[in-house]
């Protein structure tokens, strides 16, 4: 006998959407935000939705809750809740079925928070305004739930208000009180987005340990592959506007069907994998404004398979025999991903290994930056009281040899970017020395020679930030050019032209403003900008974090080319490891202002690694559902830098100081143990102890984008 | 095993304001015979059967189809429901022992599964006979064999030693009362092994006042 059929009450999905189109209002007309969606989820399931910004991810979410704001609806199809059409709902039953029934989480949890209530008060009120429940009985409730998201004191956040507690931790109390009312339906917009990967690894696996708990249906959208191939069972791949394709995610990831998810694919690092087997090939052009589609398939002007009948006719979203997936594209069963060819005229830069050189360009030793900042006592506040410092950075030690990249990784706030600012003269060194080209520059900006300043540029997250919005792009790149008489100054609009189309953006764009850009745009101007004065050495402050996928890769690449163009010094900061490890010769591990672990990119993701490298590579969202990975999680949270744990940093919270025979030892400051020269690990393990643990990540497929 | 650990989750449910029209439509819709009824907080209000929305077509007798039309669009749910404090309910804690009982003494065949007066789930017969299946059915080919034992302590003790002598595993085990002699015991084991039945027939009826009933092959 086999197991018990599933009752067909039981296959009536917790949603289905049909069809929809949802079309805003705007000047002069409407725009179809989204269109043609159809996909459901049942109890138990996680739909991921993934995408590129702008393609409507959101807006589907928000029609389905008519979050829409006063300029959008929905135009078209319909949208079922528990077999209910939800379209054209208003008033108390739409209320209180997304108040009881269907939650929201999104990707700034205080969207979601009342910042000057008590965050027990706020989640009390679920329970006992529309529950009538008692406040004790809701009070103990409260803090299960808070126990069940992992919130660390859970008693104690209770009677805190939001901005007391870190980004992370409002973010679970966000989710603890959309569970608090069980909700049927979860969707969550990018809830992990803002926050640090080991952050976002628990979160991610209390969303896995929820759904099958609670059999909540989820929706979860993202625009990280390797997020979505960790927490849904199903995905959705969206592009422009449409559904362009939709499978387990087994498959979606196996073999991708559409042309856009398998560019979306080629165009992600992955850890795991051989370096040279993974190199980035973005996806030429970007995505079209809702009105300013093509006809026929959307994705034509981008598509490498284009063909005549796809500029004339829009493919439907059919489904691939023999399997649950289904594609928008006429021809994807003659498409082959295995045999792409990159087209000729990509220049794939980072294929050749780069020259030996002895030179070291940065010598950085013992730096130390501290912050002085003021308690909040009556003595403070008349400059009384002791004197208190944040420990940003604390002795860091490491050279950087010419032409060569160094990745500095680590959560938010371990100092990875007061190292640069300190490096780059915006901040004034405490103490320790760095020499550049061998002049001392713990000094800041002001008193720097204007030749070491020209050497040393640097490339911001946020390009905005620094752009005035009333100069042209030729202006802002012009700057620096004059002010650095690098050359003549009738050559100087010569050379702008020369910079735009070594950034690929053409001339076209010498005229334009920056808010006439996209975040791609801009940031190739933050670069050419950077690159005017011929520097040697650029500081790249996470420079691609708040790019799309394929832009990402393009910039990543533009990059490598300027590198191996010029032989320019990298300094690249980010929170990505894969992106990191593609990326950098050398990786430099930072924990709370301490560097952790220092040494070449092949063998820091490798045994033996520093406990805290474990943990970061650990969390990872890797974009291969078969990826086996180690779950190893740090405890806690990160302790305040104003009073930083003695000895070594982590001892709060390392999930392998149990390894040794006295743990209390890790009160003590480690030594700087050799694994090779050049490769060092700050900690009380003995590298063979170390030597012992497994890799984190292991991948047994071949990587077919390769 | 817990009525929360087997409920279904998640319930279809109604409002009160709902027309009975739409309740009814929406029952077939959802293939389901029973919909709680739910206010502010899903807190139970009442619940809707194929029952209730039998109308007496004695009471429309009068009417004309217009007015019957009529009659039936306007009508809510809220006046037909079984009211909130006529419900048989179950806690969410209560063992699903408890919840068969209760269904059995109460001739019903759904209890809307509640956390304080909230509804969190619904518990039907057809789930319980489902759980049942799922106690009984094993994953793997096997022997079912049905031993009769003194109905005392210490029986079941020697049966698992003696298959447990044998190295044969049990996938799963079950037993109850003899309902025609009180001295007995019916016991159901499931066991996987490479063994013939006459073996284990053979091996189980040595156990002194035990009796292979029944065996036979699963798939
Ligand atoms: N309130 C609005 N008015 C007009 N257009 C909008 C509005 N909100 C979103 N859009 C447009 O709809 C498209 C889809 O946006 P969105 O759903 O936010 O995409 P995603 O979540 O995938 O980034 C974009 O082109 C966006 O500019
Ligand atoms: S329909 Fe044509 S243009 Fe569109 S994805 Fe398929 S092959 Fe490419
Ligand atoms: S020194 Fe101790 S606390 Fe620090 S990483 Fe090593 S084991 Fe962990
Ligand atoms: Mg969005």
């Amino acid at each position: 006998m086999a197991e018990p059929t599933r009752r067909k009450s039981e296959d009536i999905p917790v949603l289905d959407i049909e069809n929809l189109a949802v079309a805003y209002k705007v000047r002069g007309g409407e725009v179809e935000a989204v269109q043609n969606i159809t996909l459901d989820i049942k109890k138990g399931e996680s739909h991921g939705i993934v995408g590129e910004s702008g393609c409507g991810k959101s807006t589907c979410a928000w029609a389905i809750i008519n979050f829409l704001g006063a300029n959008g609806y929905v135009k078209r199809g319909s949208i079922k809740f528990q077999g209910k059409n939800l379209v054209g709902k208003k008033g108390e039953e739409l209320r209180r079925l997304r108040g009881d029934q269907i939650a929201m989480v999104y990707q700034d949890p205080m969207q979601s928070l009342n910042p000057s209530m008590l965050l027990g008060d706020q989640l009390k009120e679920v329970l006992t305004v529309h529950q009538g429940m008692s406040n004790s009985q809701a009070e103990k409730d409260c803090i299960r739930m808070l126990e069940k998201v992992q919130m660390p004191d859970a008693a104690n956040v209770m009677r805190r208000f939001p901005h007391q507690i870190s980004g992370g931790q409002q973010q679970r109390v966000v989710i603890a009180m959309a569970l608090l009312n069980n909700p049927a339906l979860l969707l969550m917009d990018e809830p992990t987005t803002a926050l640090d990967v080991t952050v976002e690894a628990a979160v991610l696996d209390l969303i896995a340990d929820l759904r099958k708990e609670f059999n909540t249906a989820i929706m979860y959208i993202t625009h990280d592959l390797g997020v979505v191939a960790r927490v849904s069972t199903k995905v959705g791949v969206m592009y422009a506007g449409e559904m362009v394709e939709r499978a387990t995610v087994e498959e979606l990831f196996k073999s991708p069907q559409h042309p856009y998810t398998q560019g979306l694919m080629r165009c992600v690092p992955k850890l795991g994998t051989d370096r040279s087997s993974s190199i980035l090939y973005p996806i030429p052009g970007r995505v079209p404004p809702p009105d300013g589609r093509p006809a026929g398939c959307v994705f034509w002007p981008r598509c490498d398979y284009v063909r005549k009948r796809c500029r004339e006719e829009r493919p439907k979203l059919r489904s691939i025999a023999g399997t649950e997936t289904w594609v928008r594209c006429h021809f994807s069963e003659d498409i082959d991903m295995g045999s792409w060819e990159p087209p000729e005229d990509l220049v794939v830069p980072g294929t050749v290994p780069k020259k030996e050189v002895d030179e070291t360009i940065l010598e950085v030793k013992g730096l130390k930056k501290y912050y002085r900042v003021r308690g909040n006592s009556l003595k403070d506040v008349f400059g009384m009281g002791e004197k208190q410092y944040v420990k940003a950075v604390e002795h860091a030690s490491f050279k950087v040899p010419r032409g060569k990249t160094l990745g500095i990784v680590g959560e938010s706030g371990c100092g990875k970017s007061t190292l640069v600012k300190t490096i780059i003269g915006l901040e004034h060194a405490t103490d320790g020395e760095a020499r550049f080209l061998g002049f001392d520059i713990t000094n800041s900006i002001s008193a720097r020679d204007r030749k070491l300043i020209q050497e040393l540029q640097m490339v911001f997250q946020n390009p905005d930030s620094t752009m005035n919005p009333s100069y042209t792009v030729g202006q802002q790149i012009a700057r620096p050019l004059k002010r650095f008489n690098v050359m003549p100054k009738e050559k100087i609009t010569d050379e702008v032209l020369r910079l735009l189309r070594s950034m690929r953006l053409g001339e076209k764009y010498y005229d334009r403003l920056p808010r006439q850009l996209s975040g791609g745009e801009k940031q190739r101007v933050g670069i050419a900008r950077a690159l005017a004065s011929h520097p040697d050495l650029i500081l790249c402050d996470e420079p691609v974090s708040a790019l799309d996928v394929s832009v990402q890769a393009a910039i990543i690449n533009l990059l490598l080319e300027i590198q191996e163009e010029f032989g320019t010094t990298l300094i690249f900061i980010s929170h990505d490891l894969s992106v990191t490890r593609f990326f950098s010769e050398y990786v430099c591990v930072m924990y709370l202002g301490q560097i952790m672990e220092l040494g070449p990119a092949e063998e820091i993701y490798a045994p033996p690694y520093h406990p805290y490298t474990e943990a970061l590579l650990s969390a990872v969202p890797i974009p291969d559902p078969t990826a086996k990975q180690k779950r190893v999680r740090l405890q806690g949270v990160v302790p305040s830098a104003i009073a930083p744990p003695s000895g070594c940093r982590l001892n709060t919270r390392c999930p392998r100081r149990e390894m040794l025979p006295d743990p209390d030892i890790c009160l003590t400051d480690p030594p700087w143990r050799e694994v090779h020269p050049g490769h060092h690990i700050y900690c009380h393990i003995p590298l063979d102890e170390l030597r012992k643990i497994d890799p984190v990540v292991s991948i047994k497929e071949v990587n077919h984008a390769g | 095993m817990l009525v929360k650990d087997y409920m279904s989750r998640h319930p279809f449910m109604l409002e009160e304001d709902s027309s009975i029209v739409e309740a009814q439509s929406y029952m077939s819709e959802v293939h389901v015979r029973h919909l709680p009824v739910v206010g502010d907080g899903k807190r139970l209000l009442g619940l809707i059967t194929r029952e209730t929305l039998m109308i007496e077509p004695g009471s429309l007798d009068s009417l004309n189809v217009w007015e019957i039309t009529r009659y039936l669009s306007g009508m809510k749910v809220k006046k037909i429901m079984i009211k909130a404090r006529d419900v048989i309910t179950v806690d969410e804690t209560a063992a699903i022992e408890d919840a068969a009982l209760l269904m059995i003494e109460n001739k019903i065949g759904c209890l809307p599964v509640l956390s304080g007066r909230v509804v969190v789930g619904m518990m039907t017969q057809e789930d319980l006979l489902v759980q049942l299946c799922r106690l009984l059915v094993t994953r793997r080919p096997g022997l079912r064999v049905s031993v009769s034992m003194p109905d005392k302590p210490g029986e079941t003790k020697k049966l698992m030693a003696c298959v447990e002598k044998q190295g044969w595993e049990i996938q799963s085990m079950g037993g109850m009362p003899d309902l025609r002699d009180d001295t007995r015991y019916s016991t159901m084991v499931k066991i996987i092994a490479d063994v013939s039945m006459e073996d284990v027939q053979e091996t189980i009826n040595q156990i002194e006042g035990h009796e292979v009933r029944d065996i036979r092959e699963t798939q």
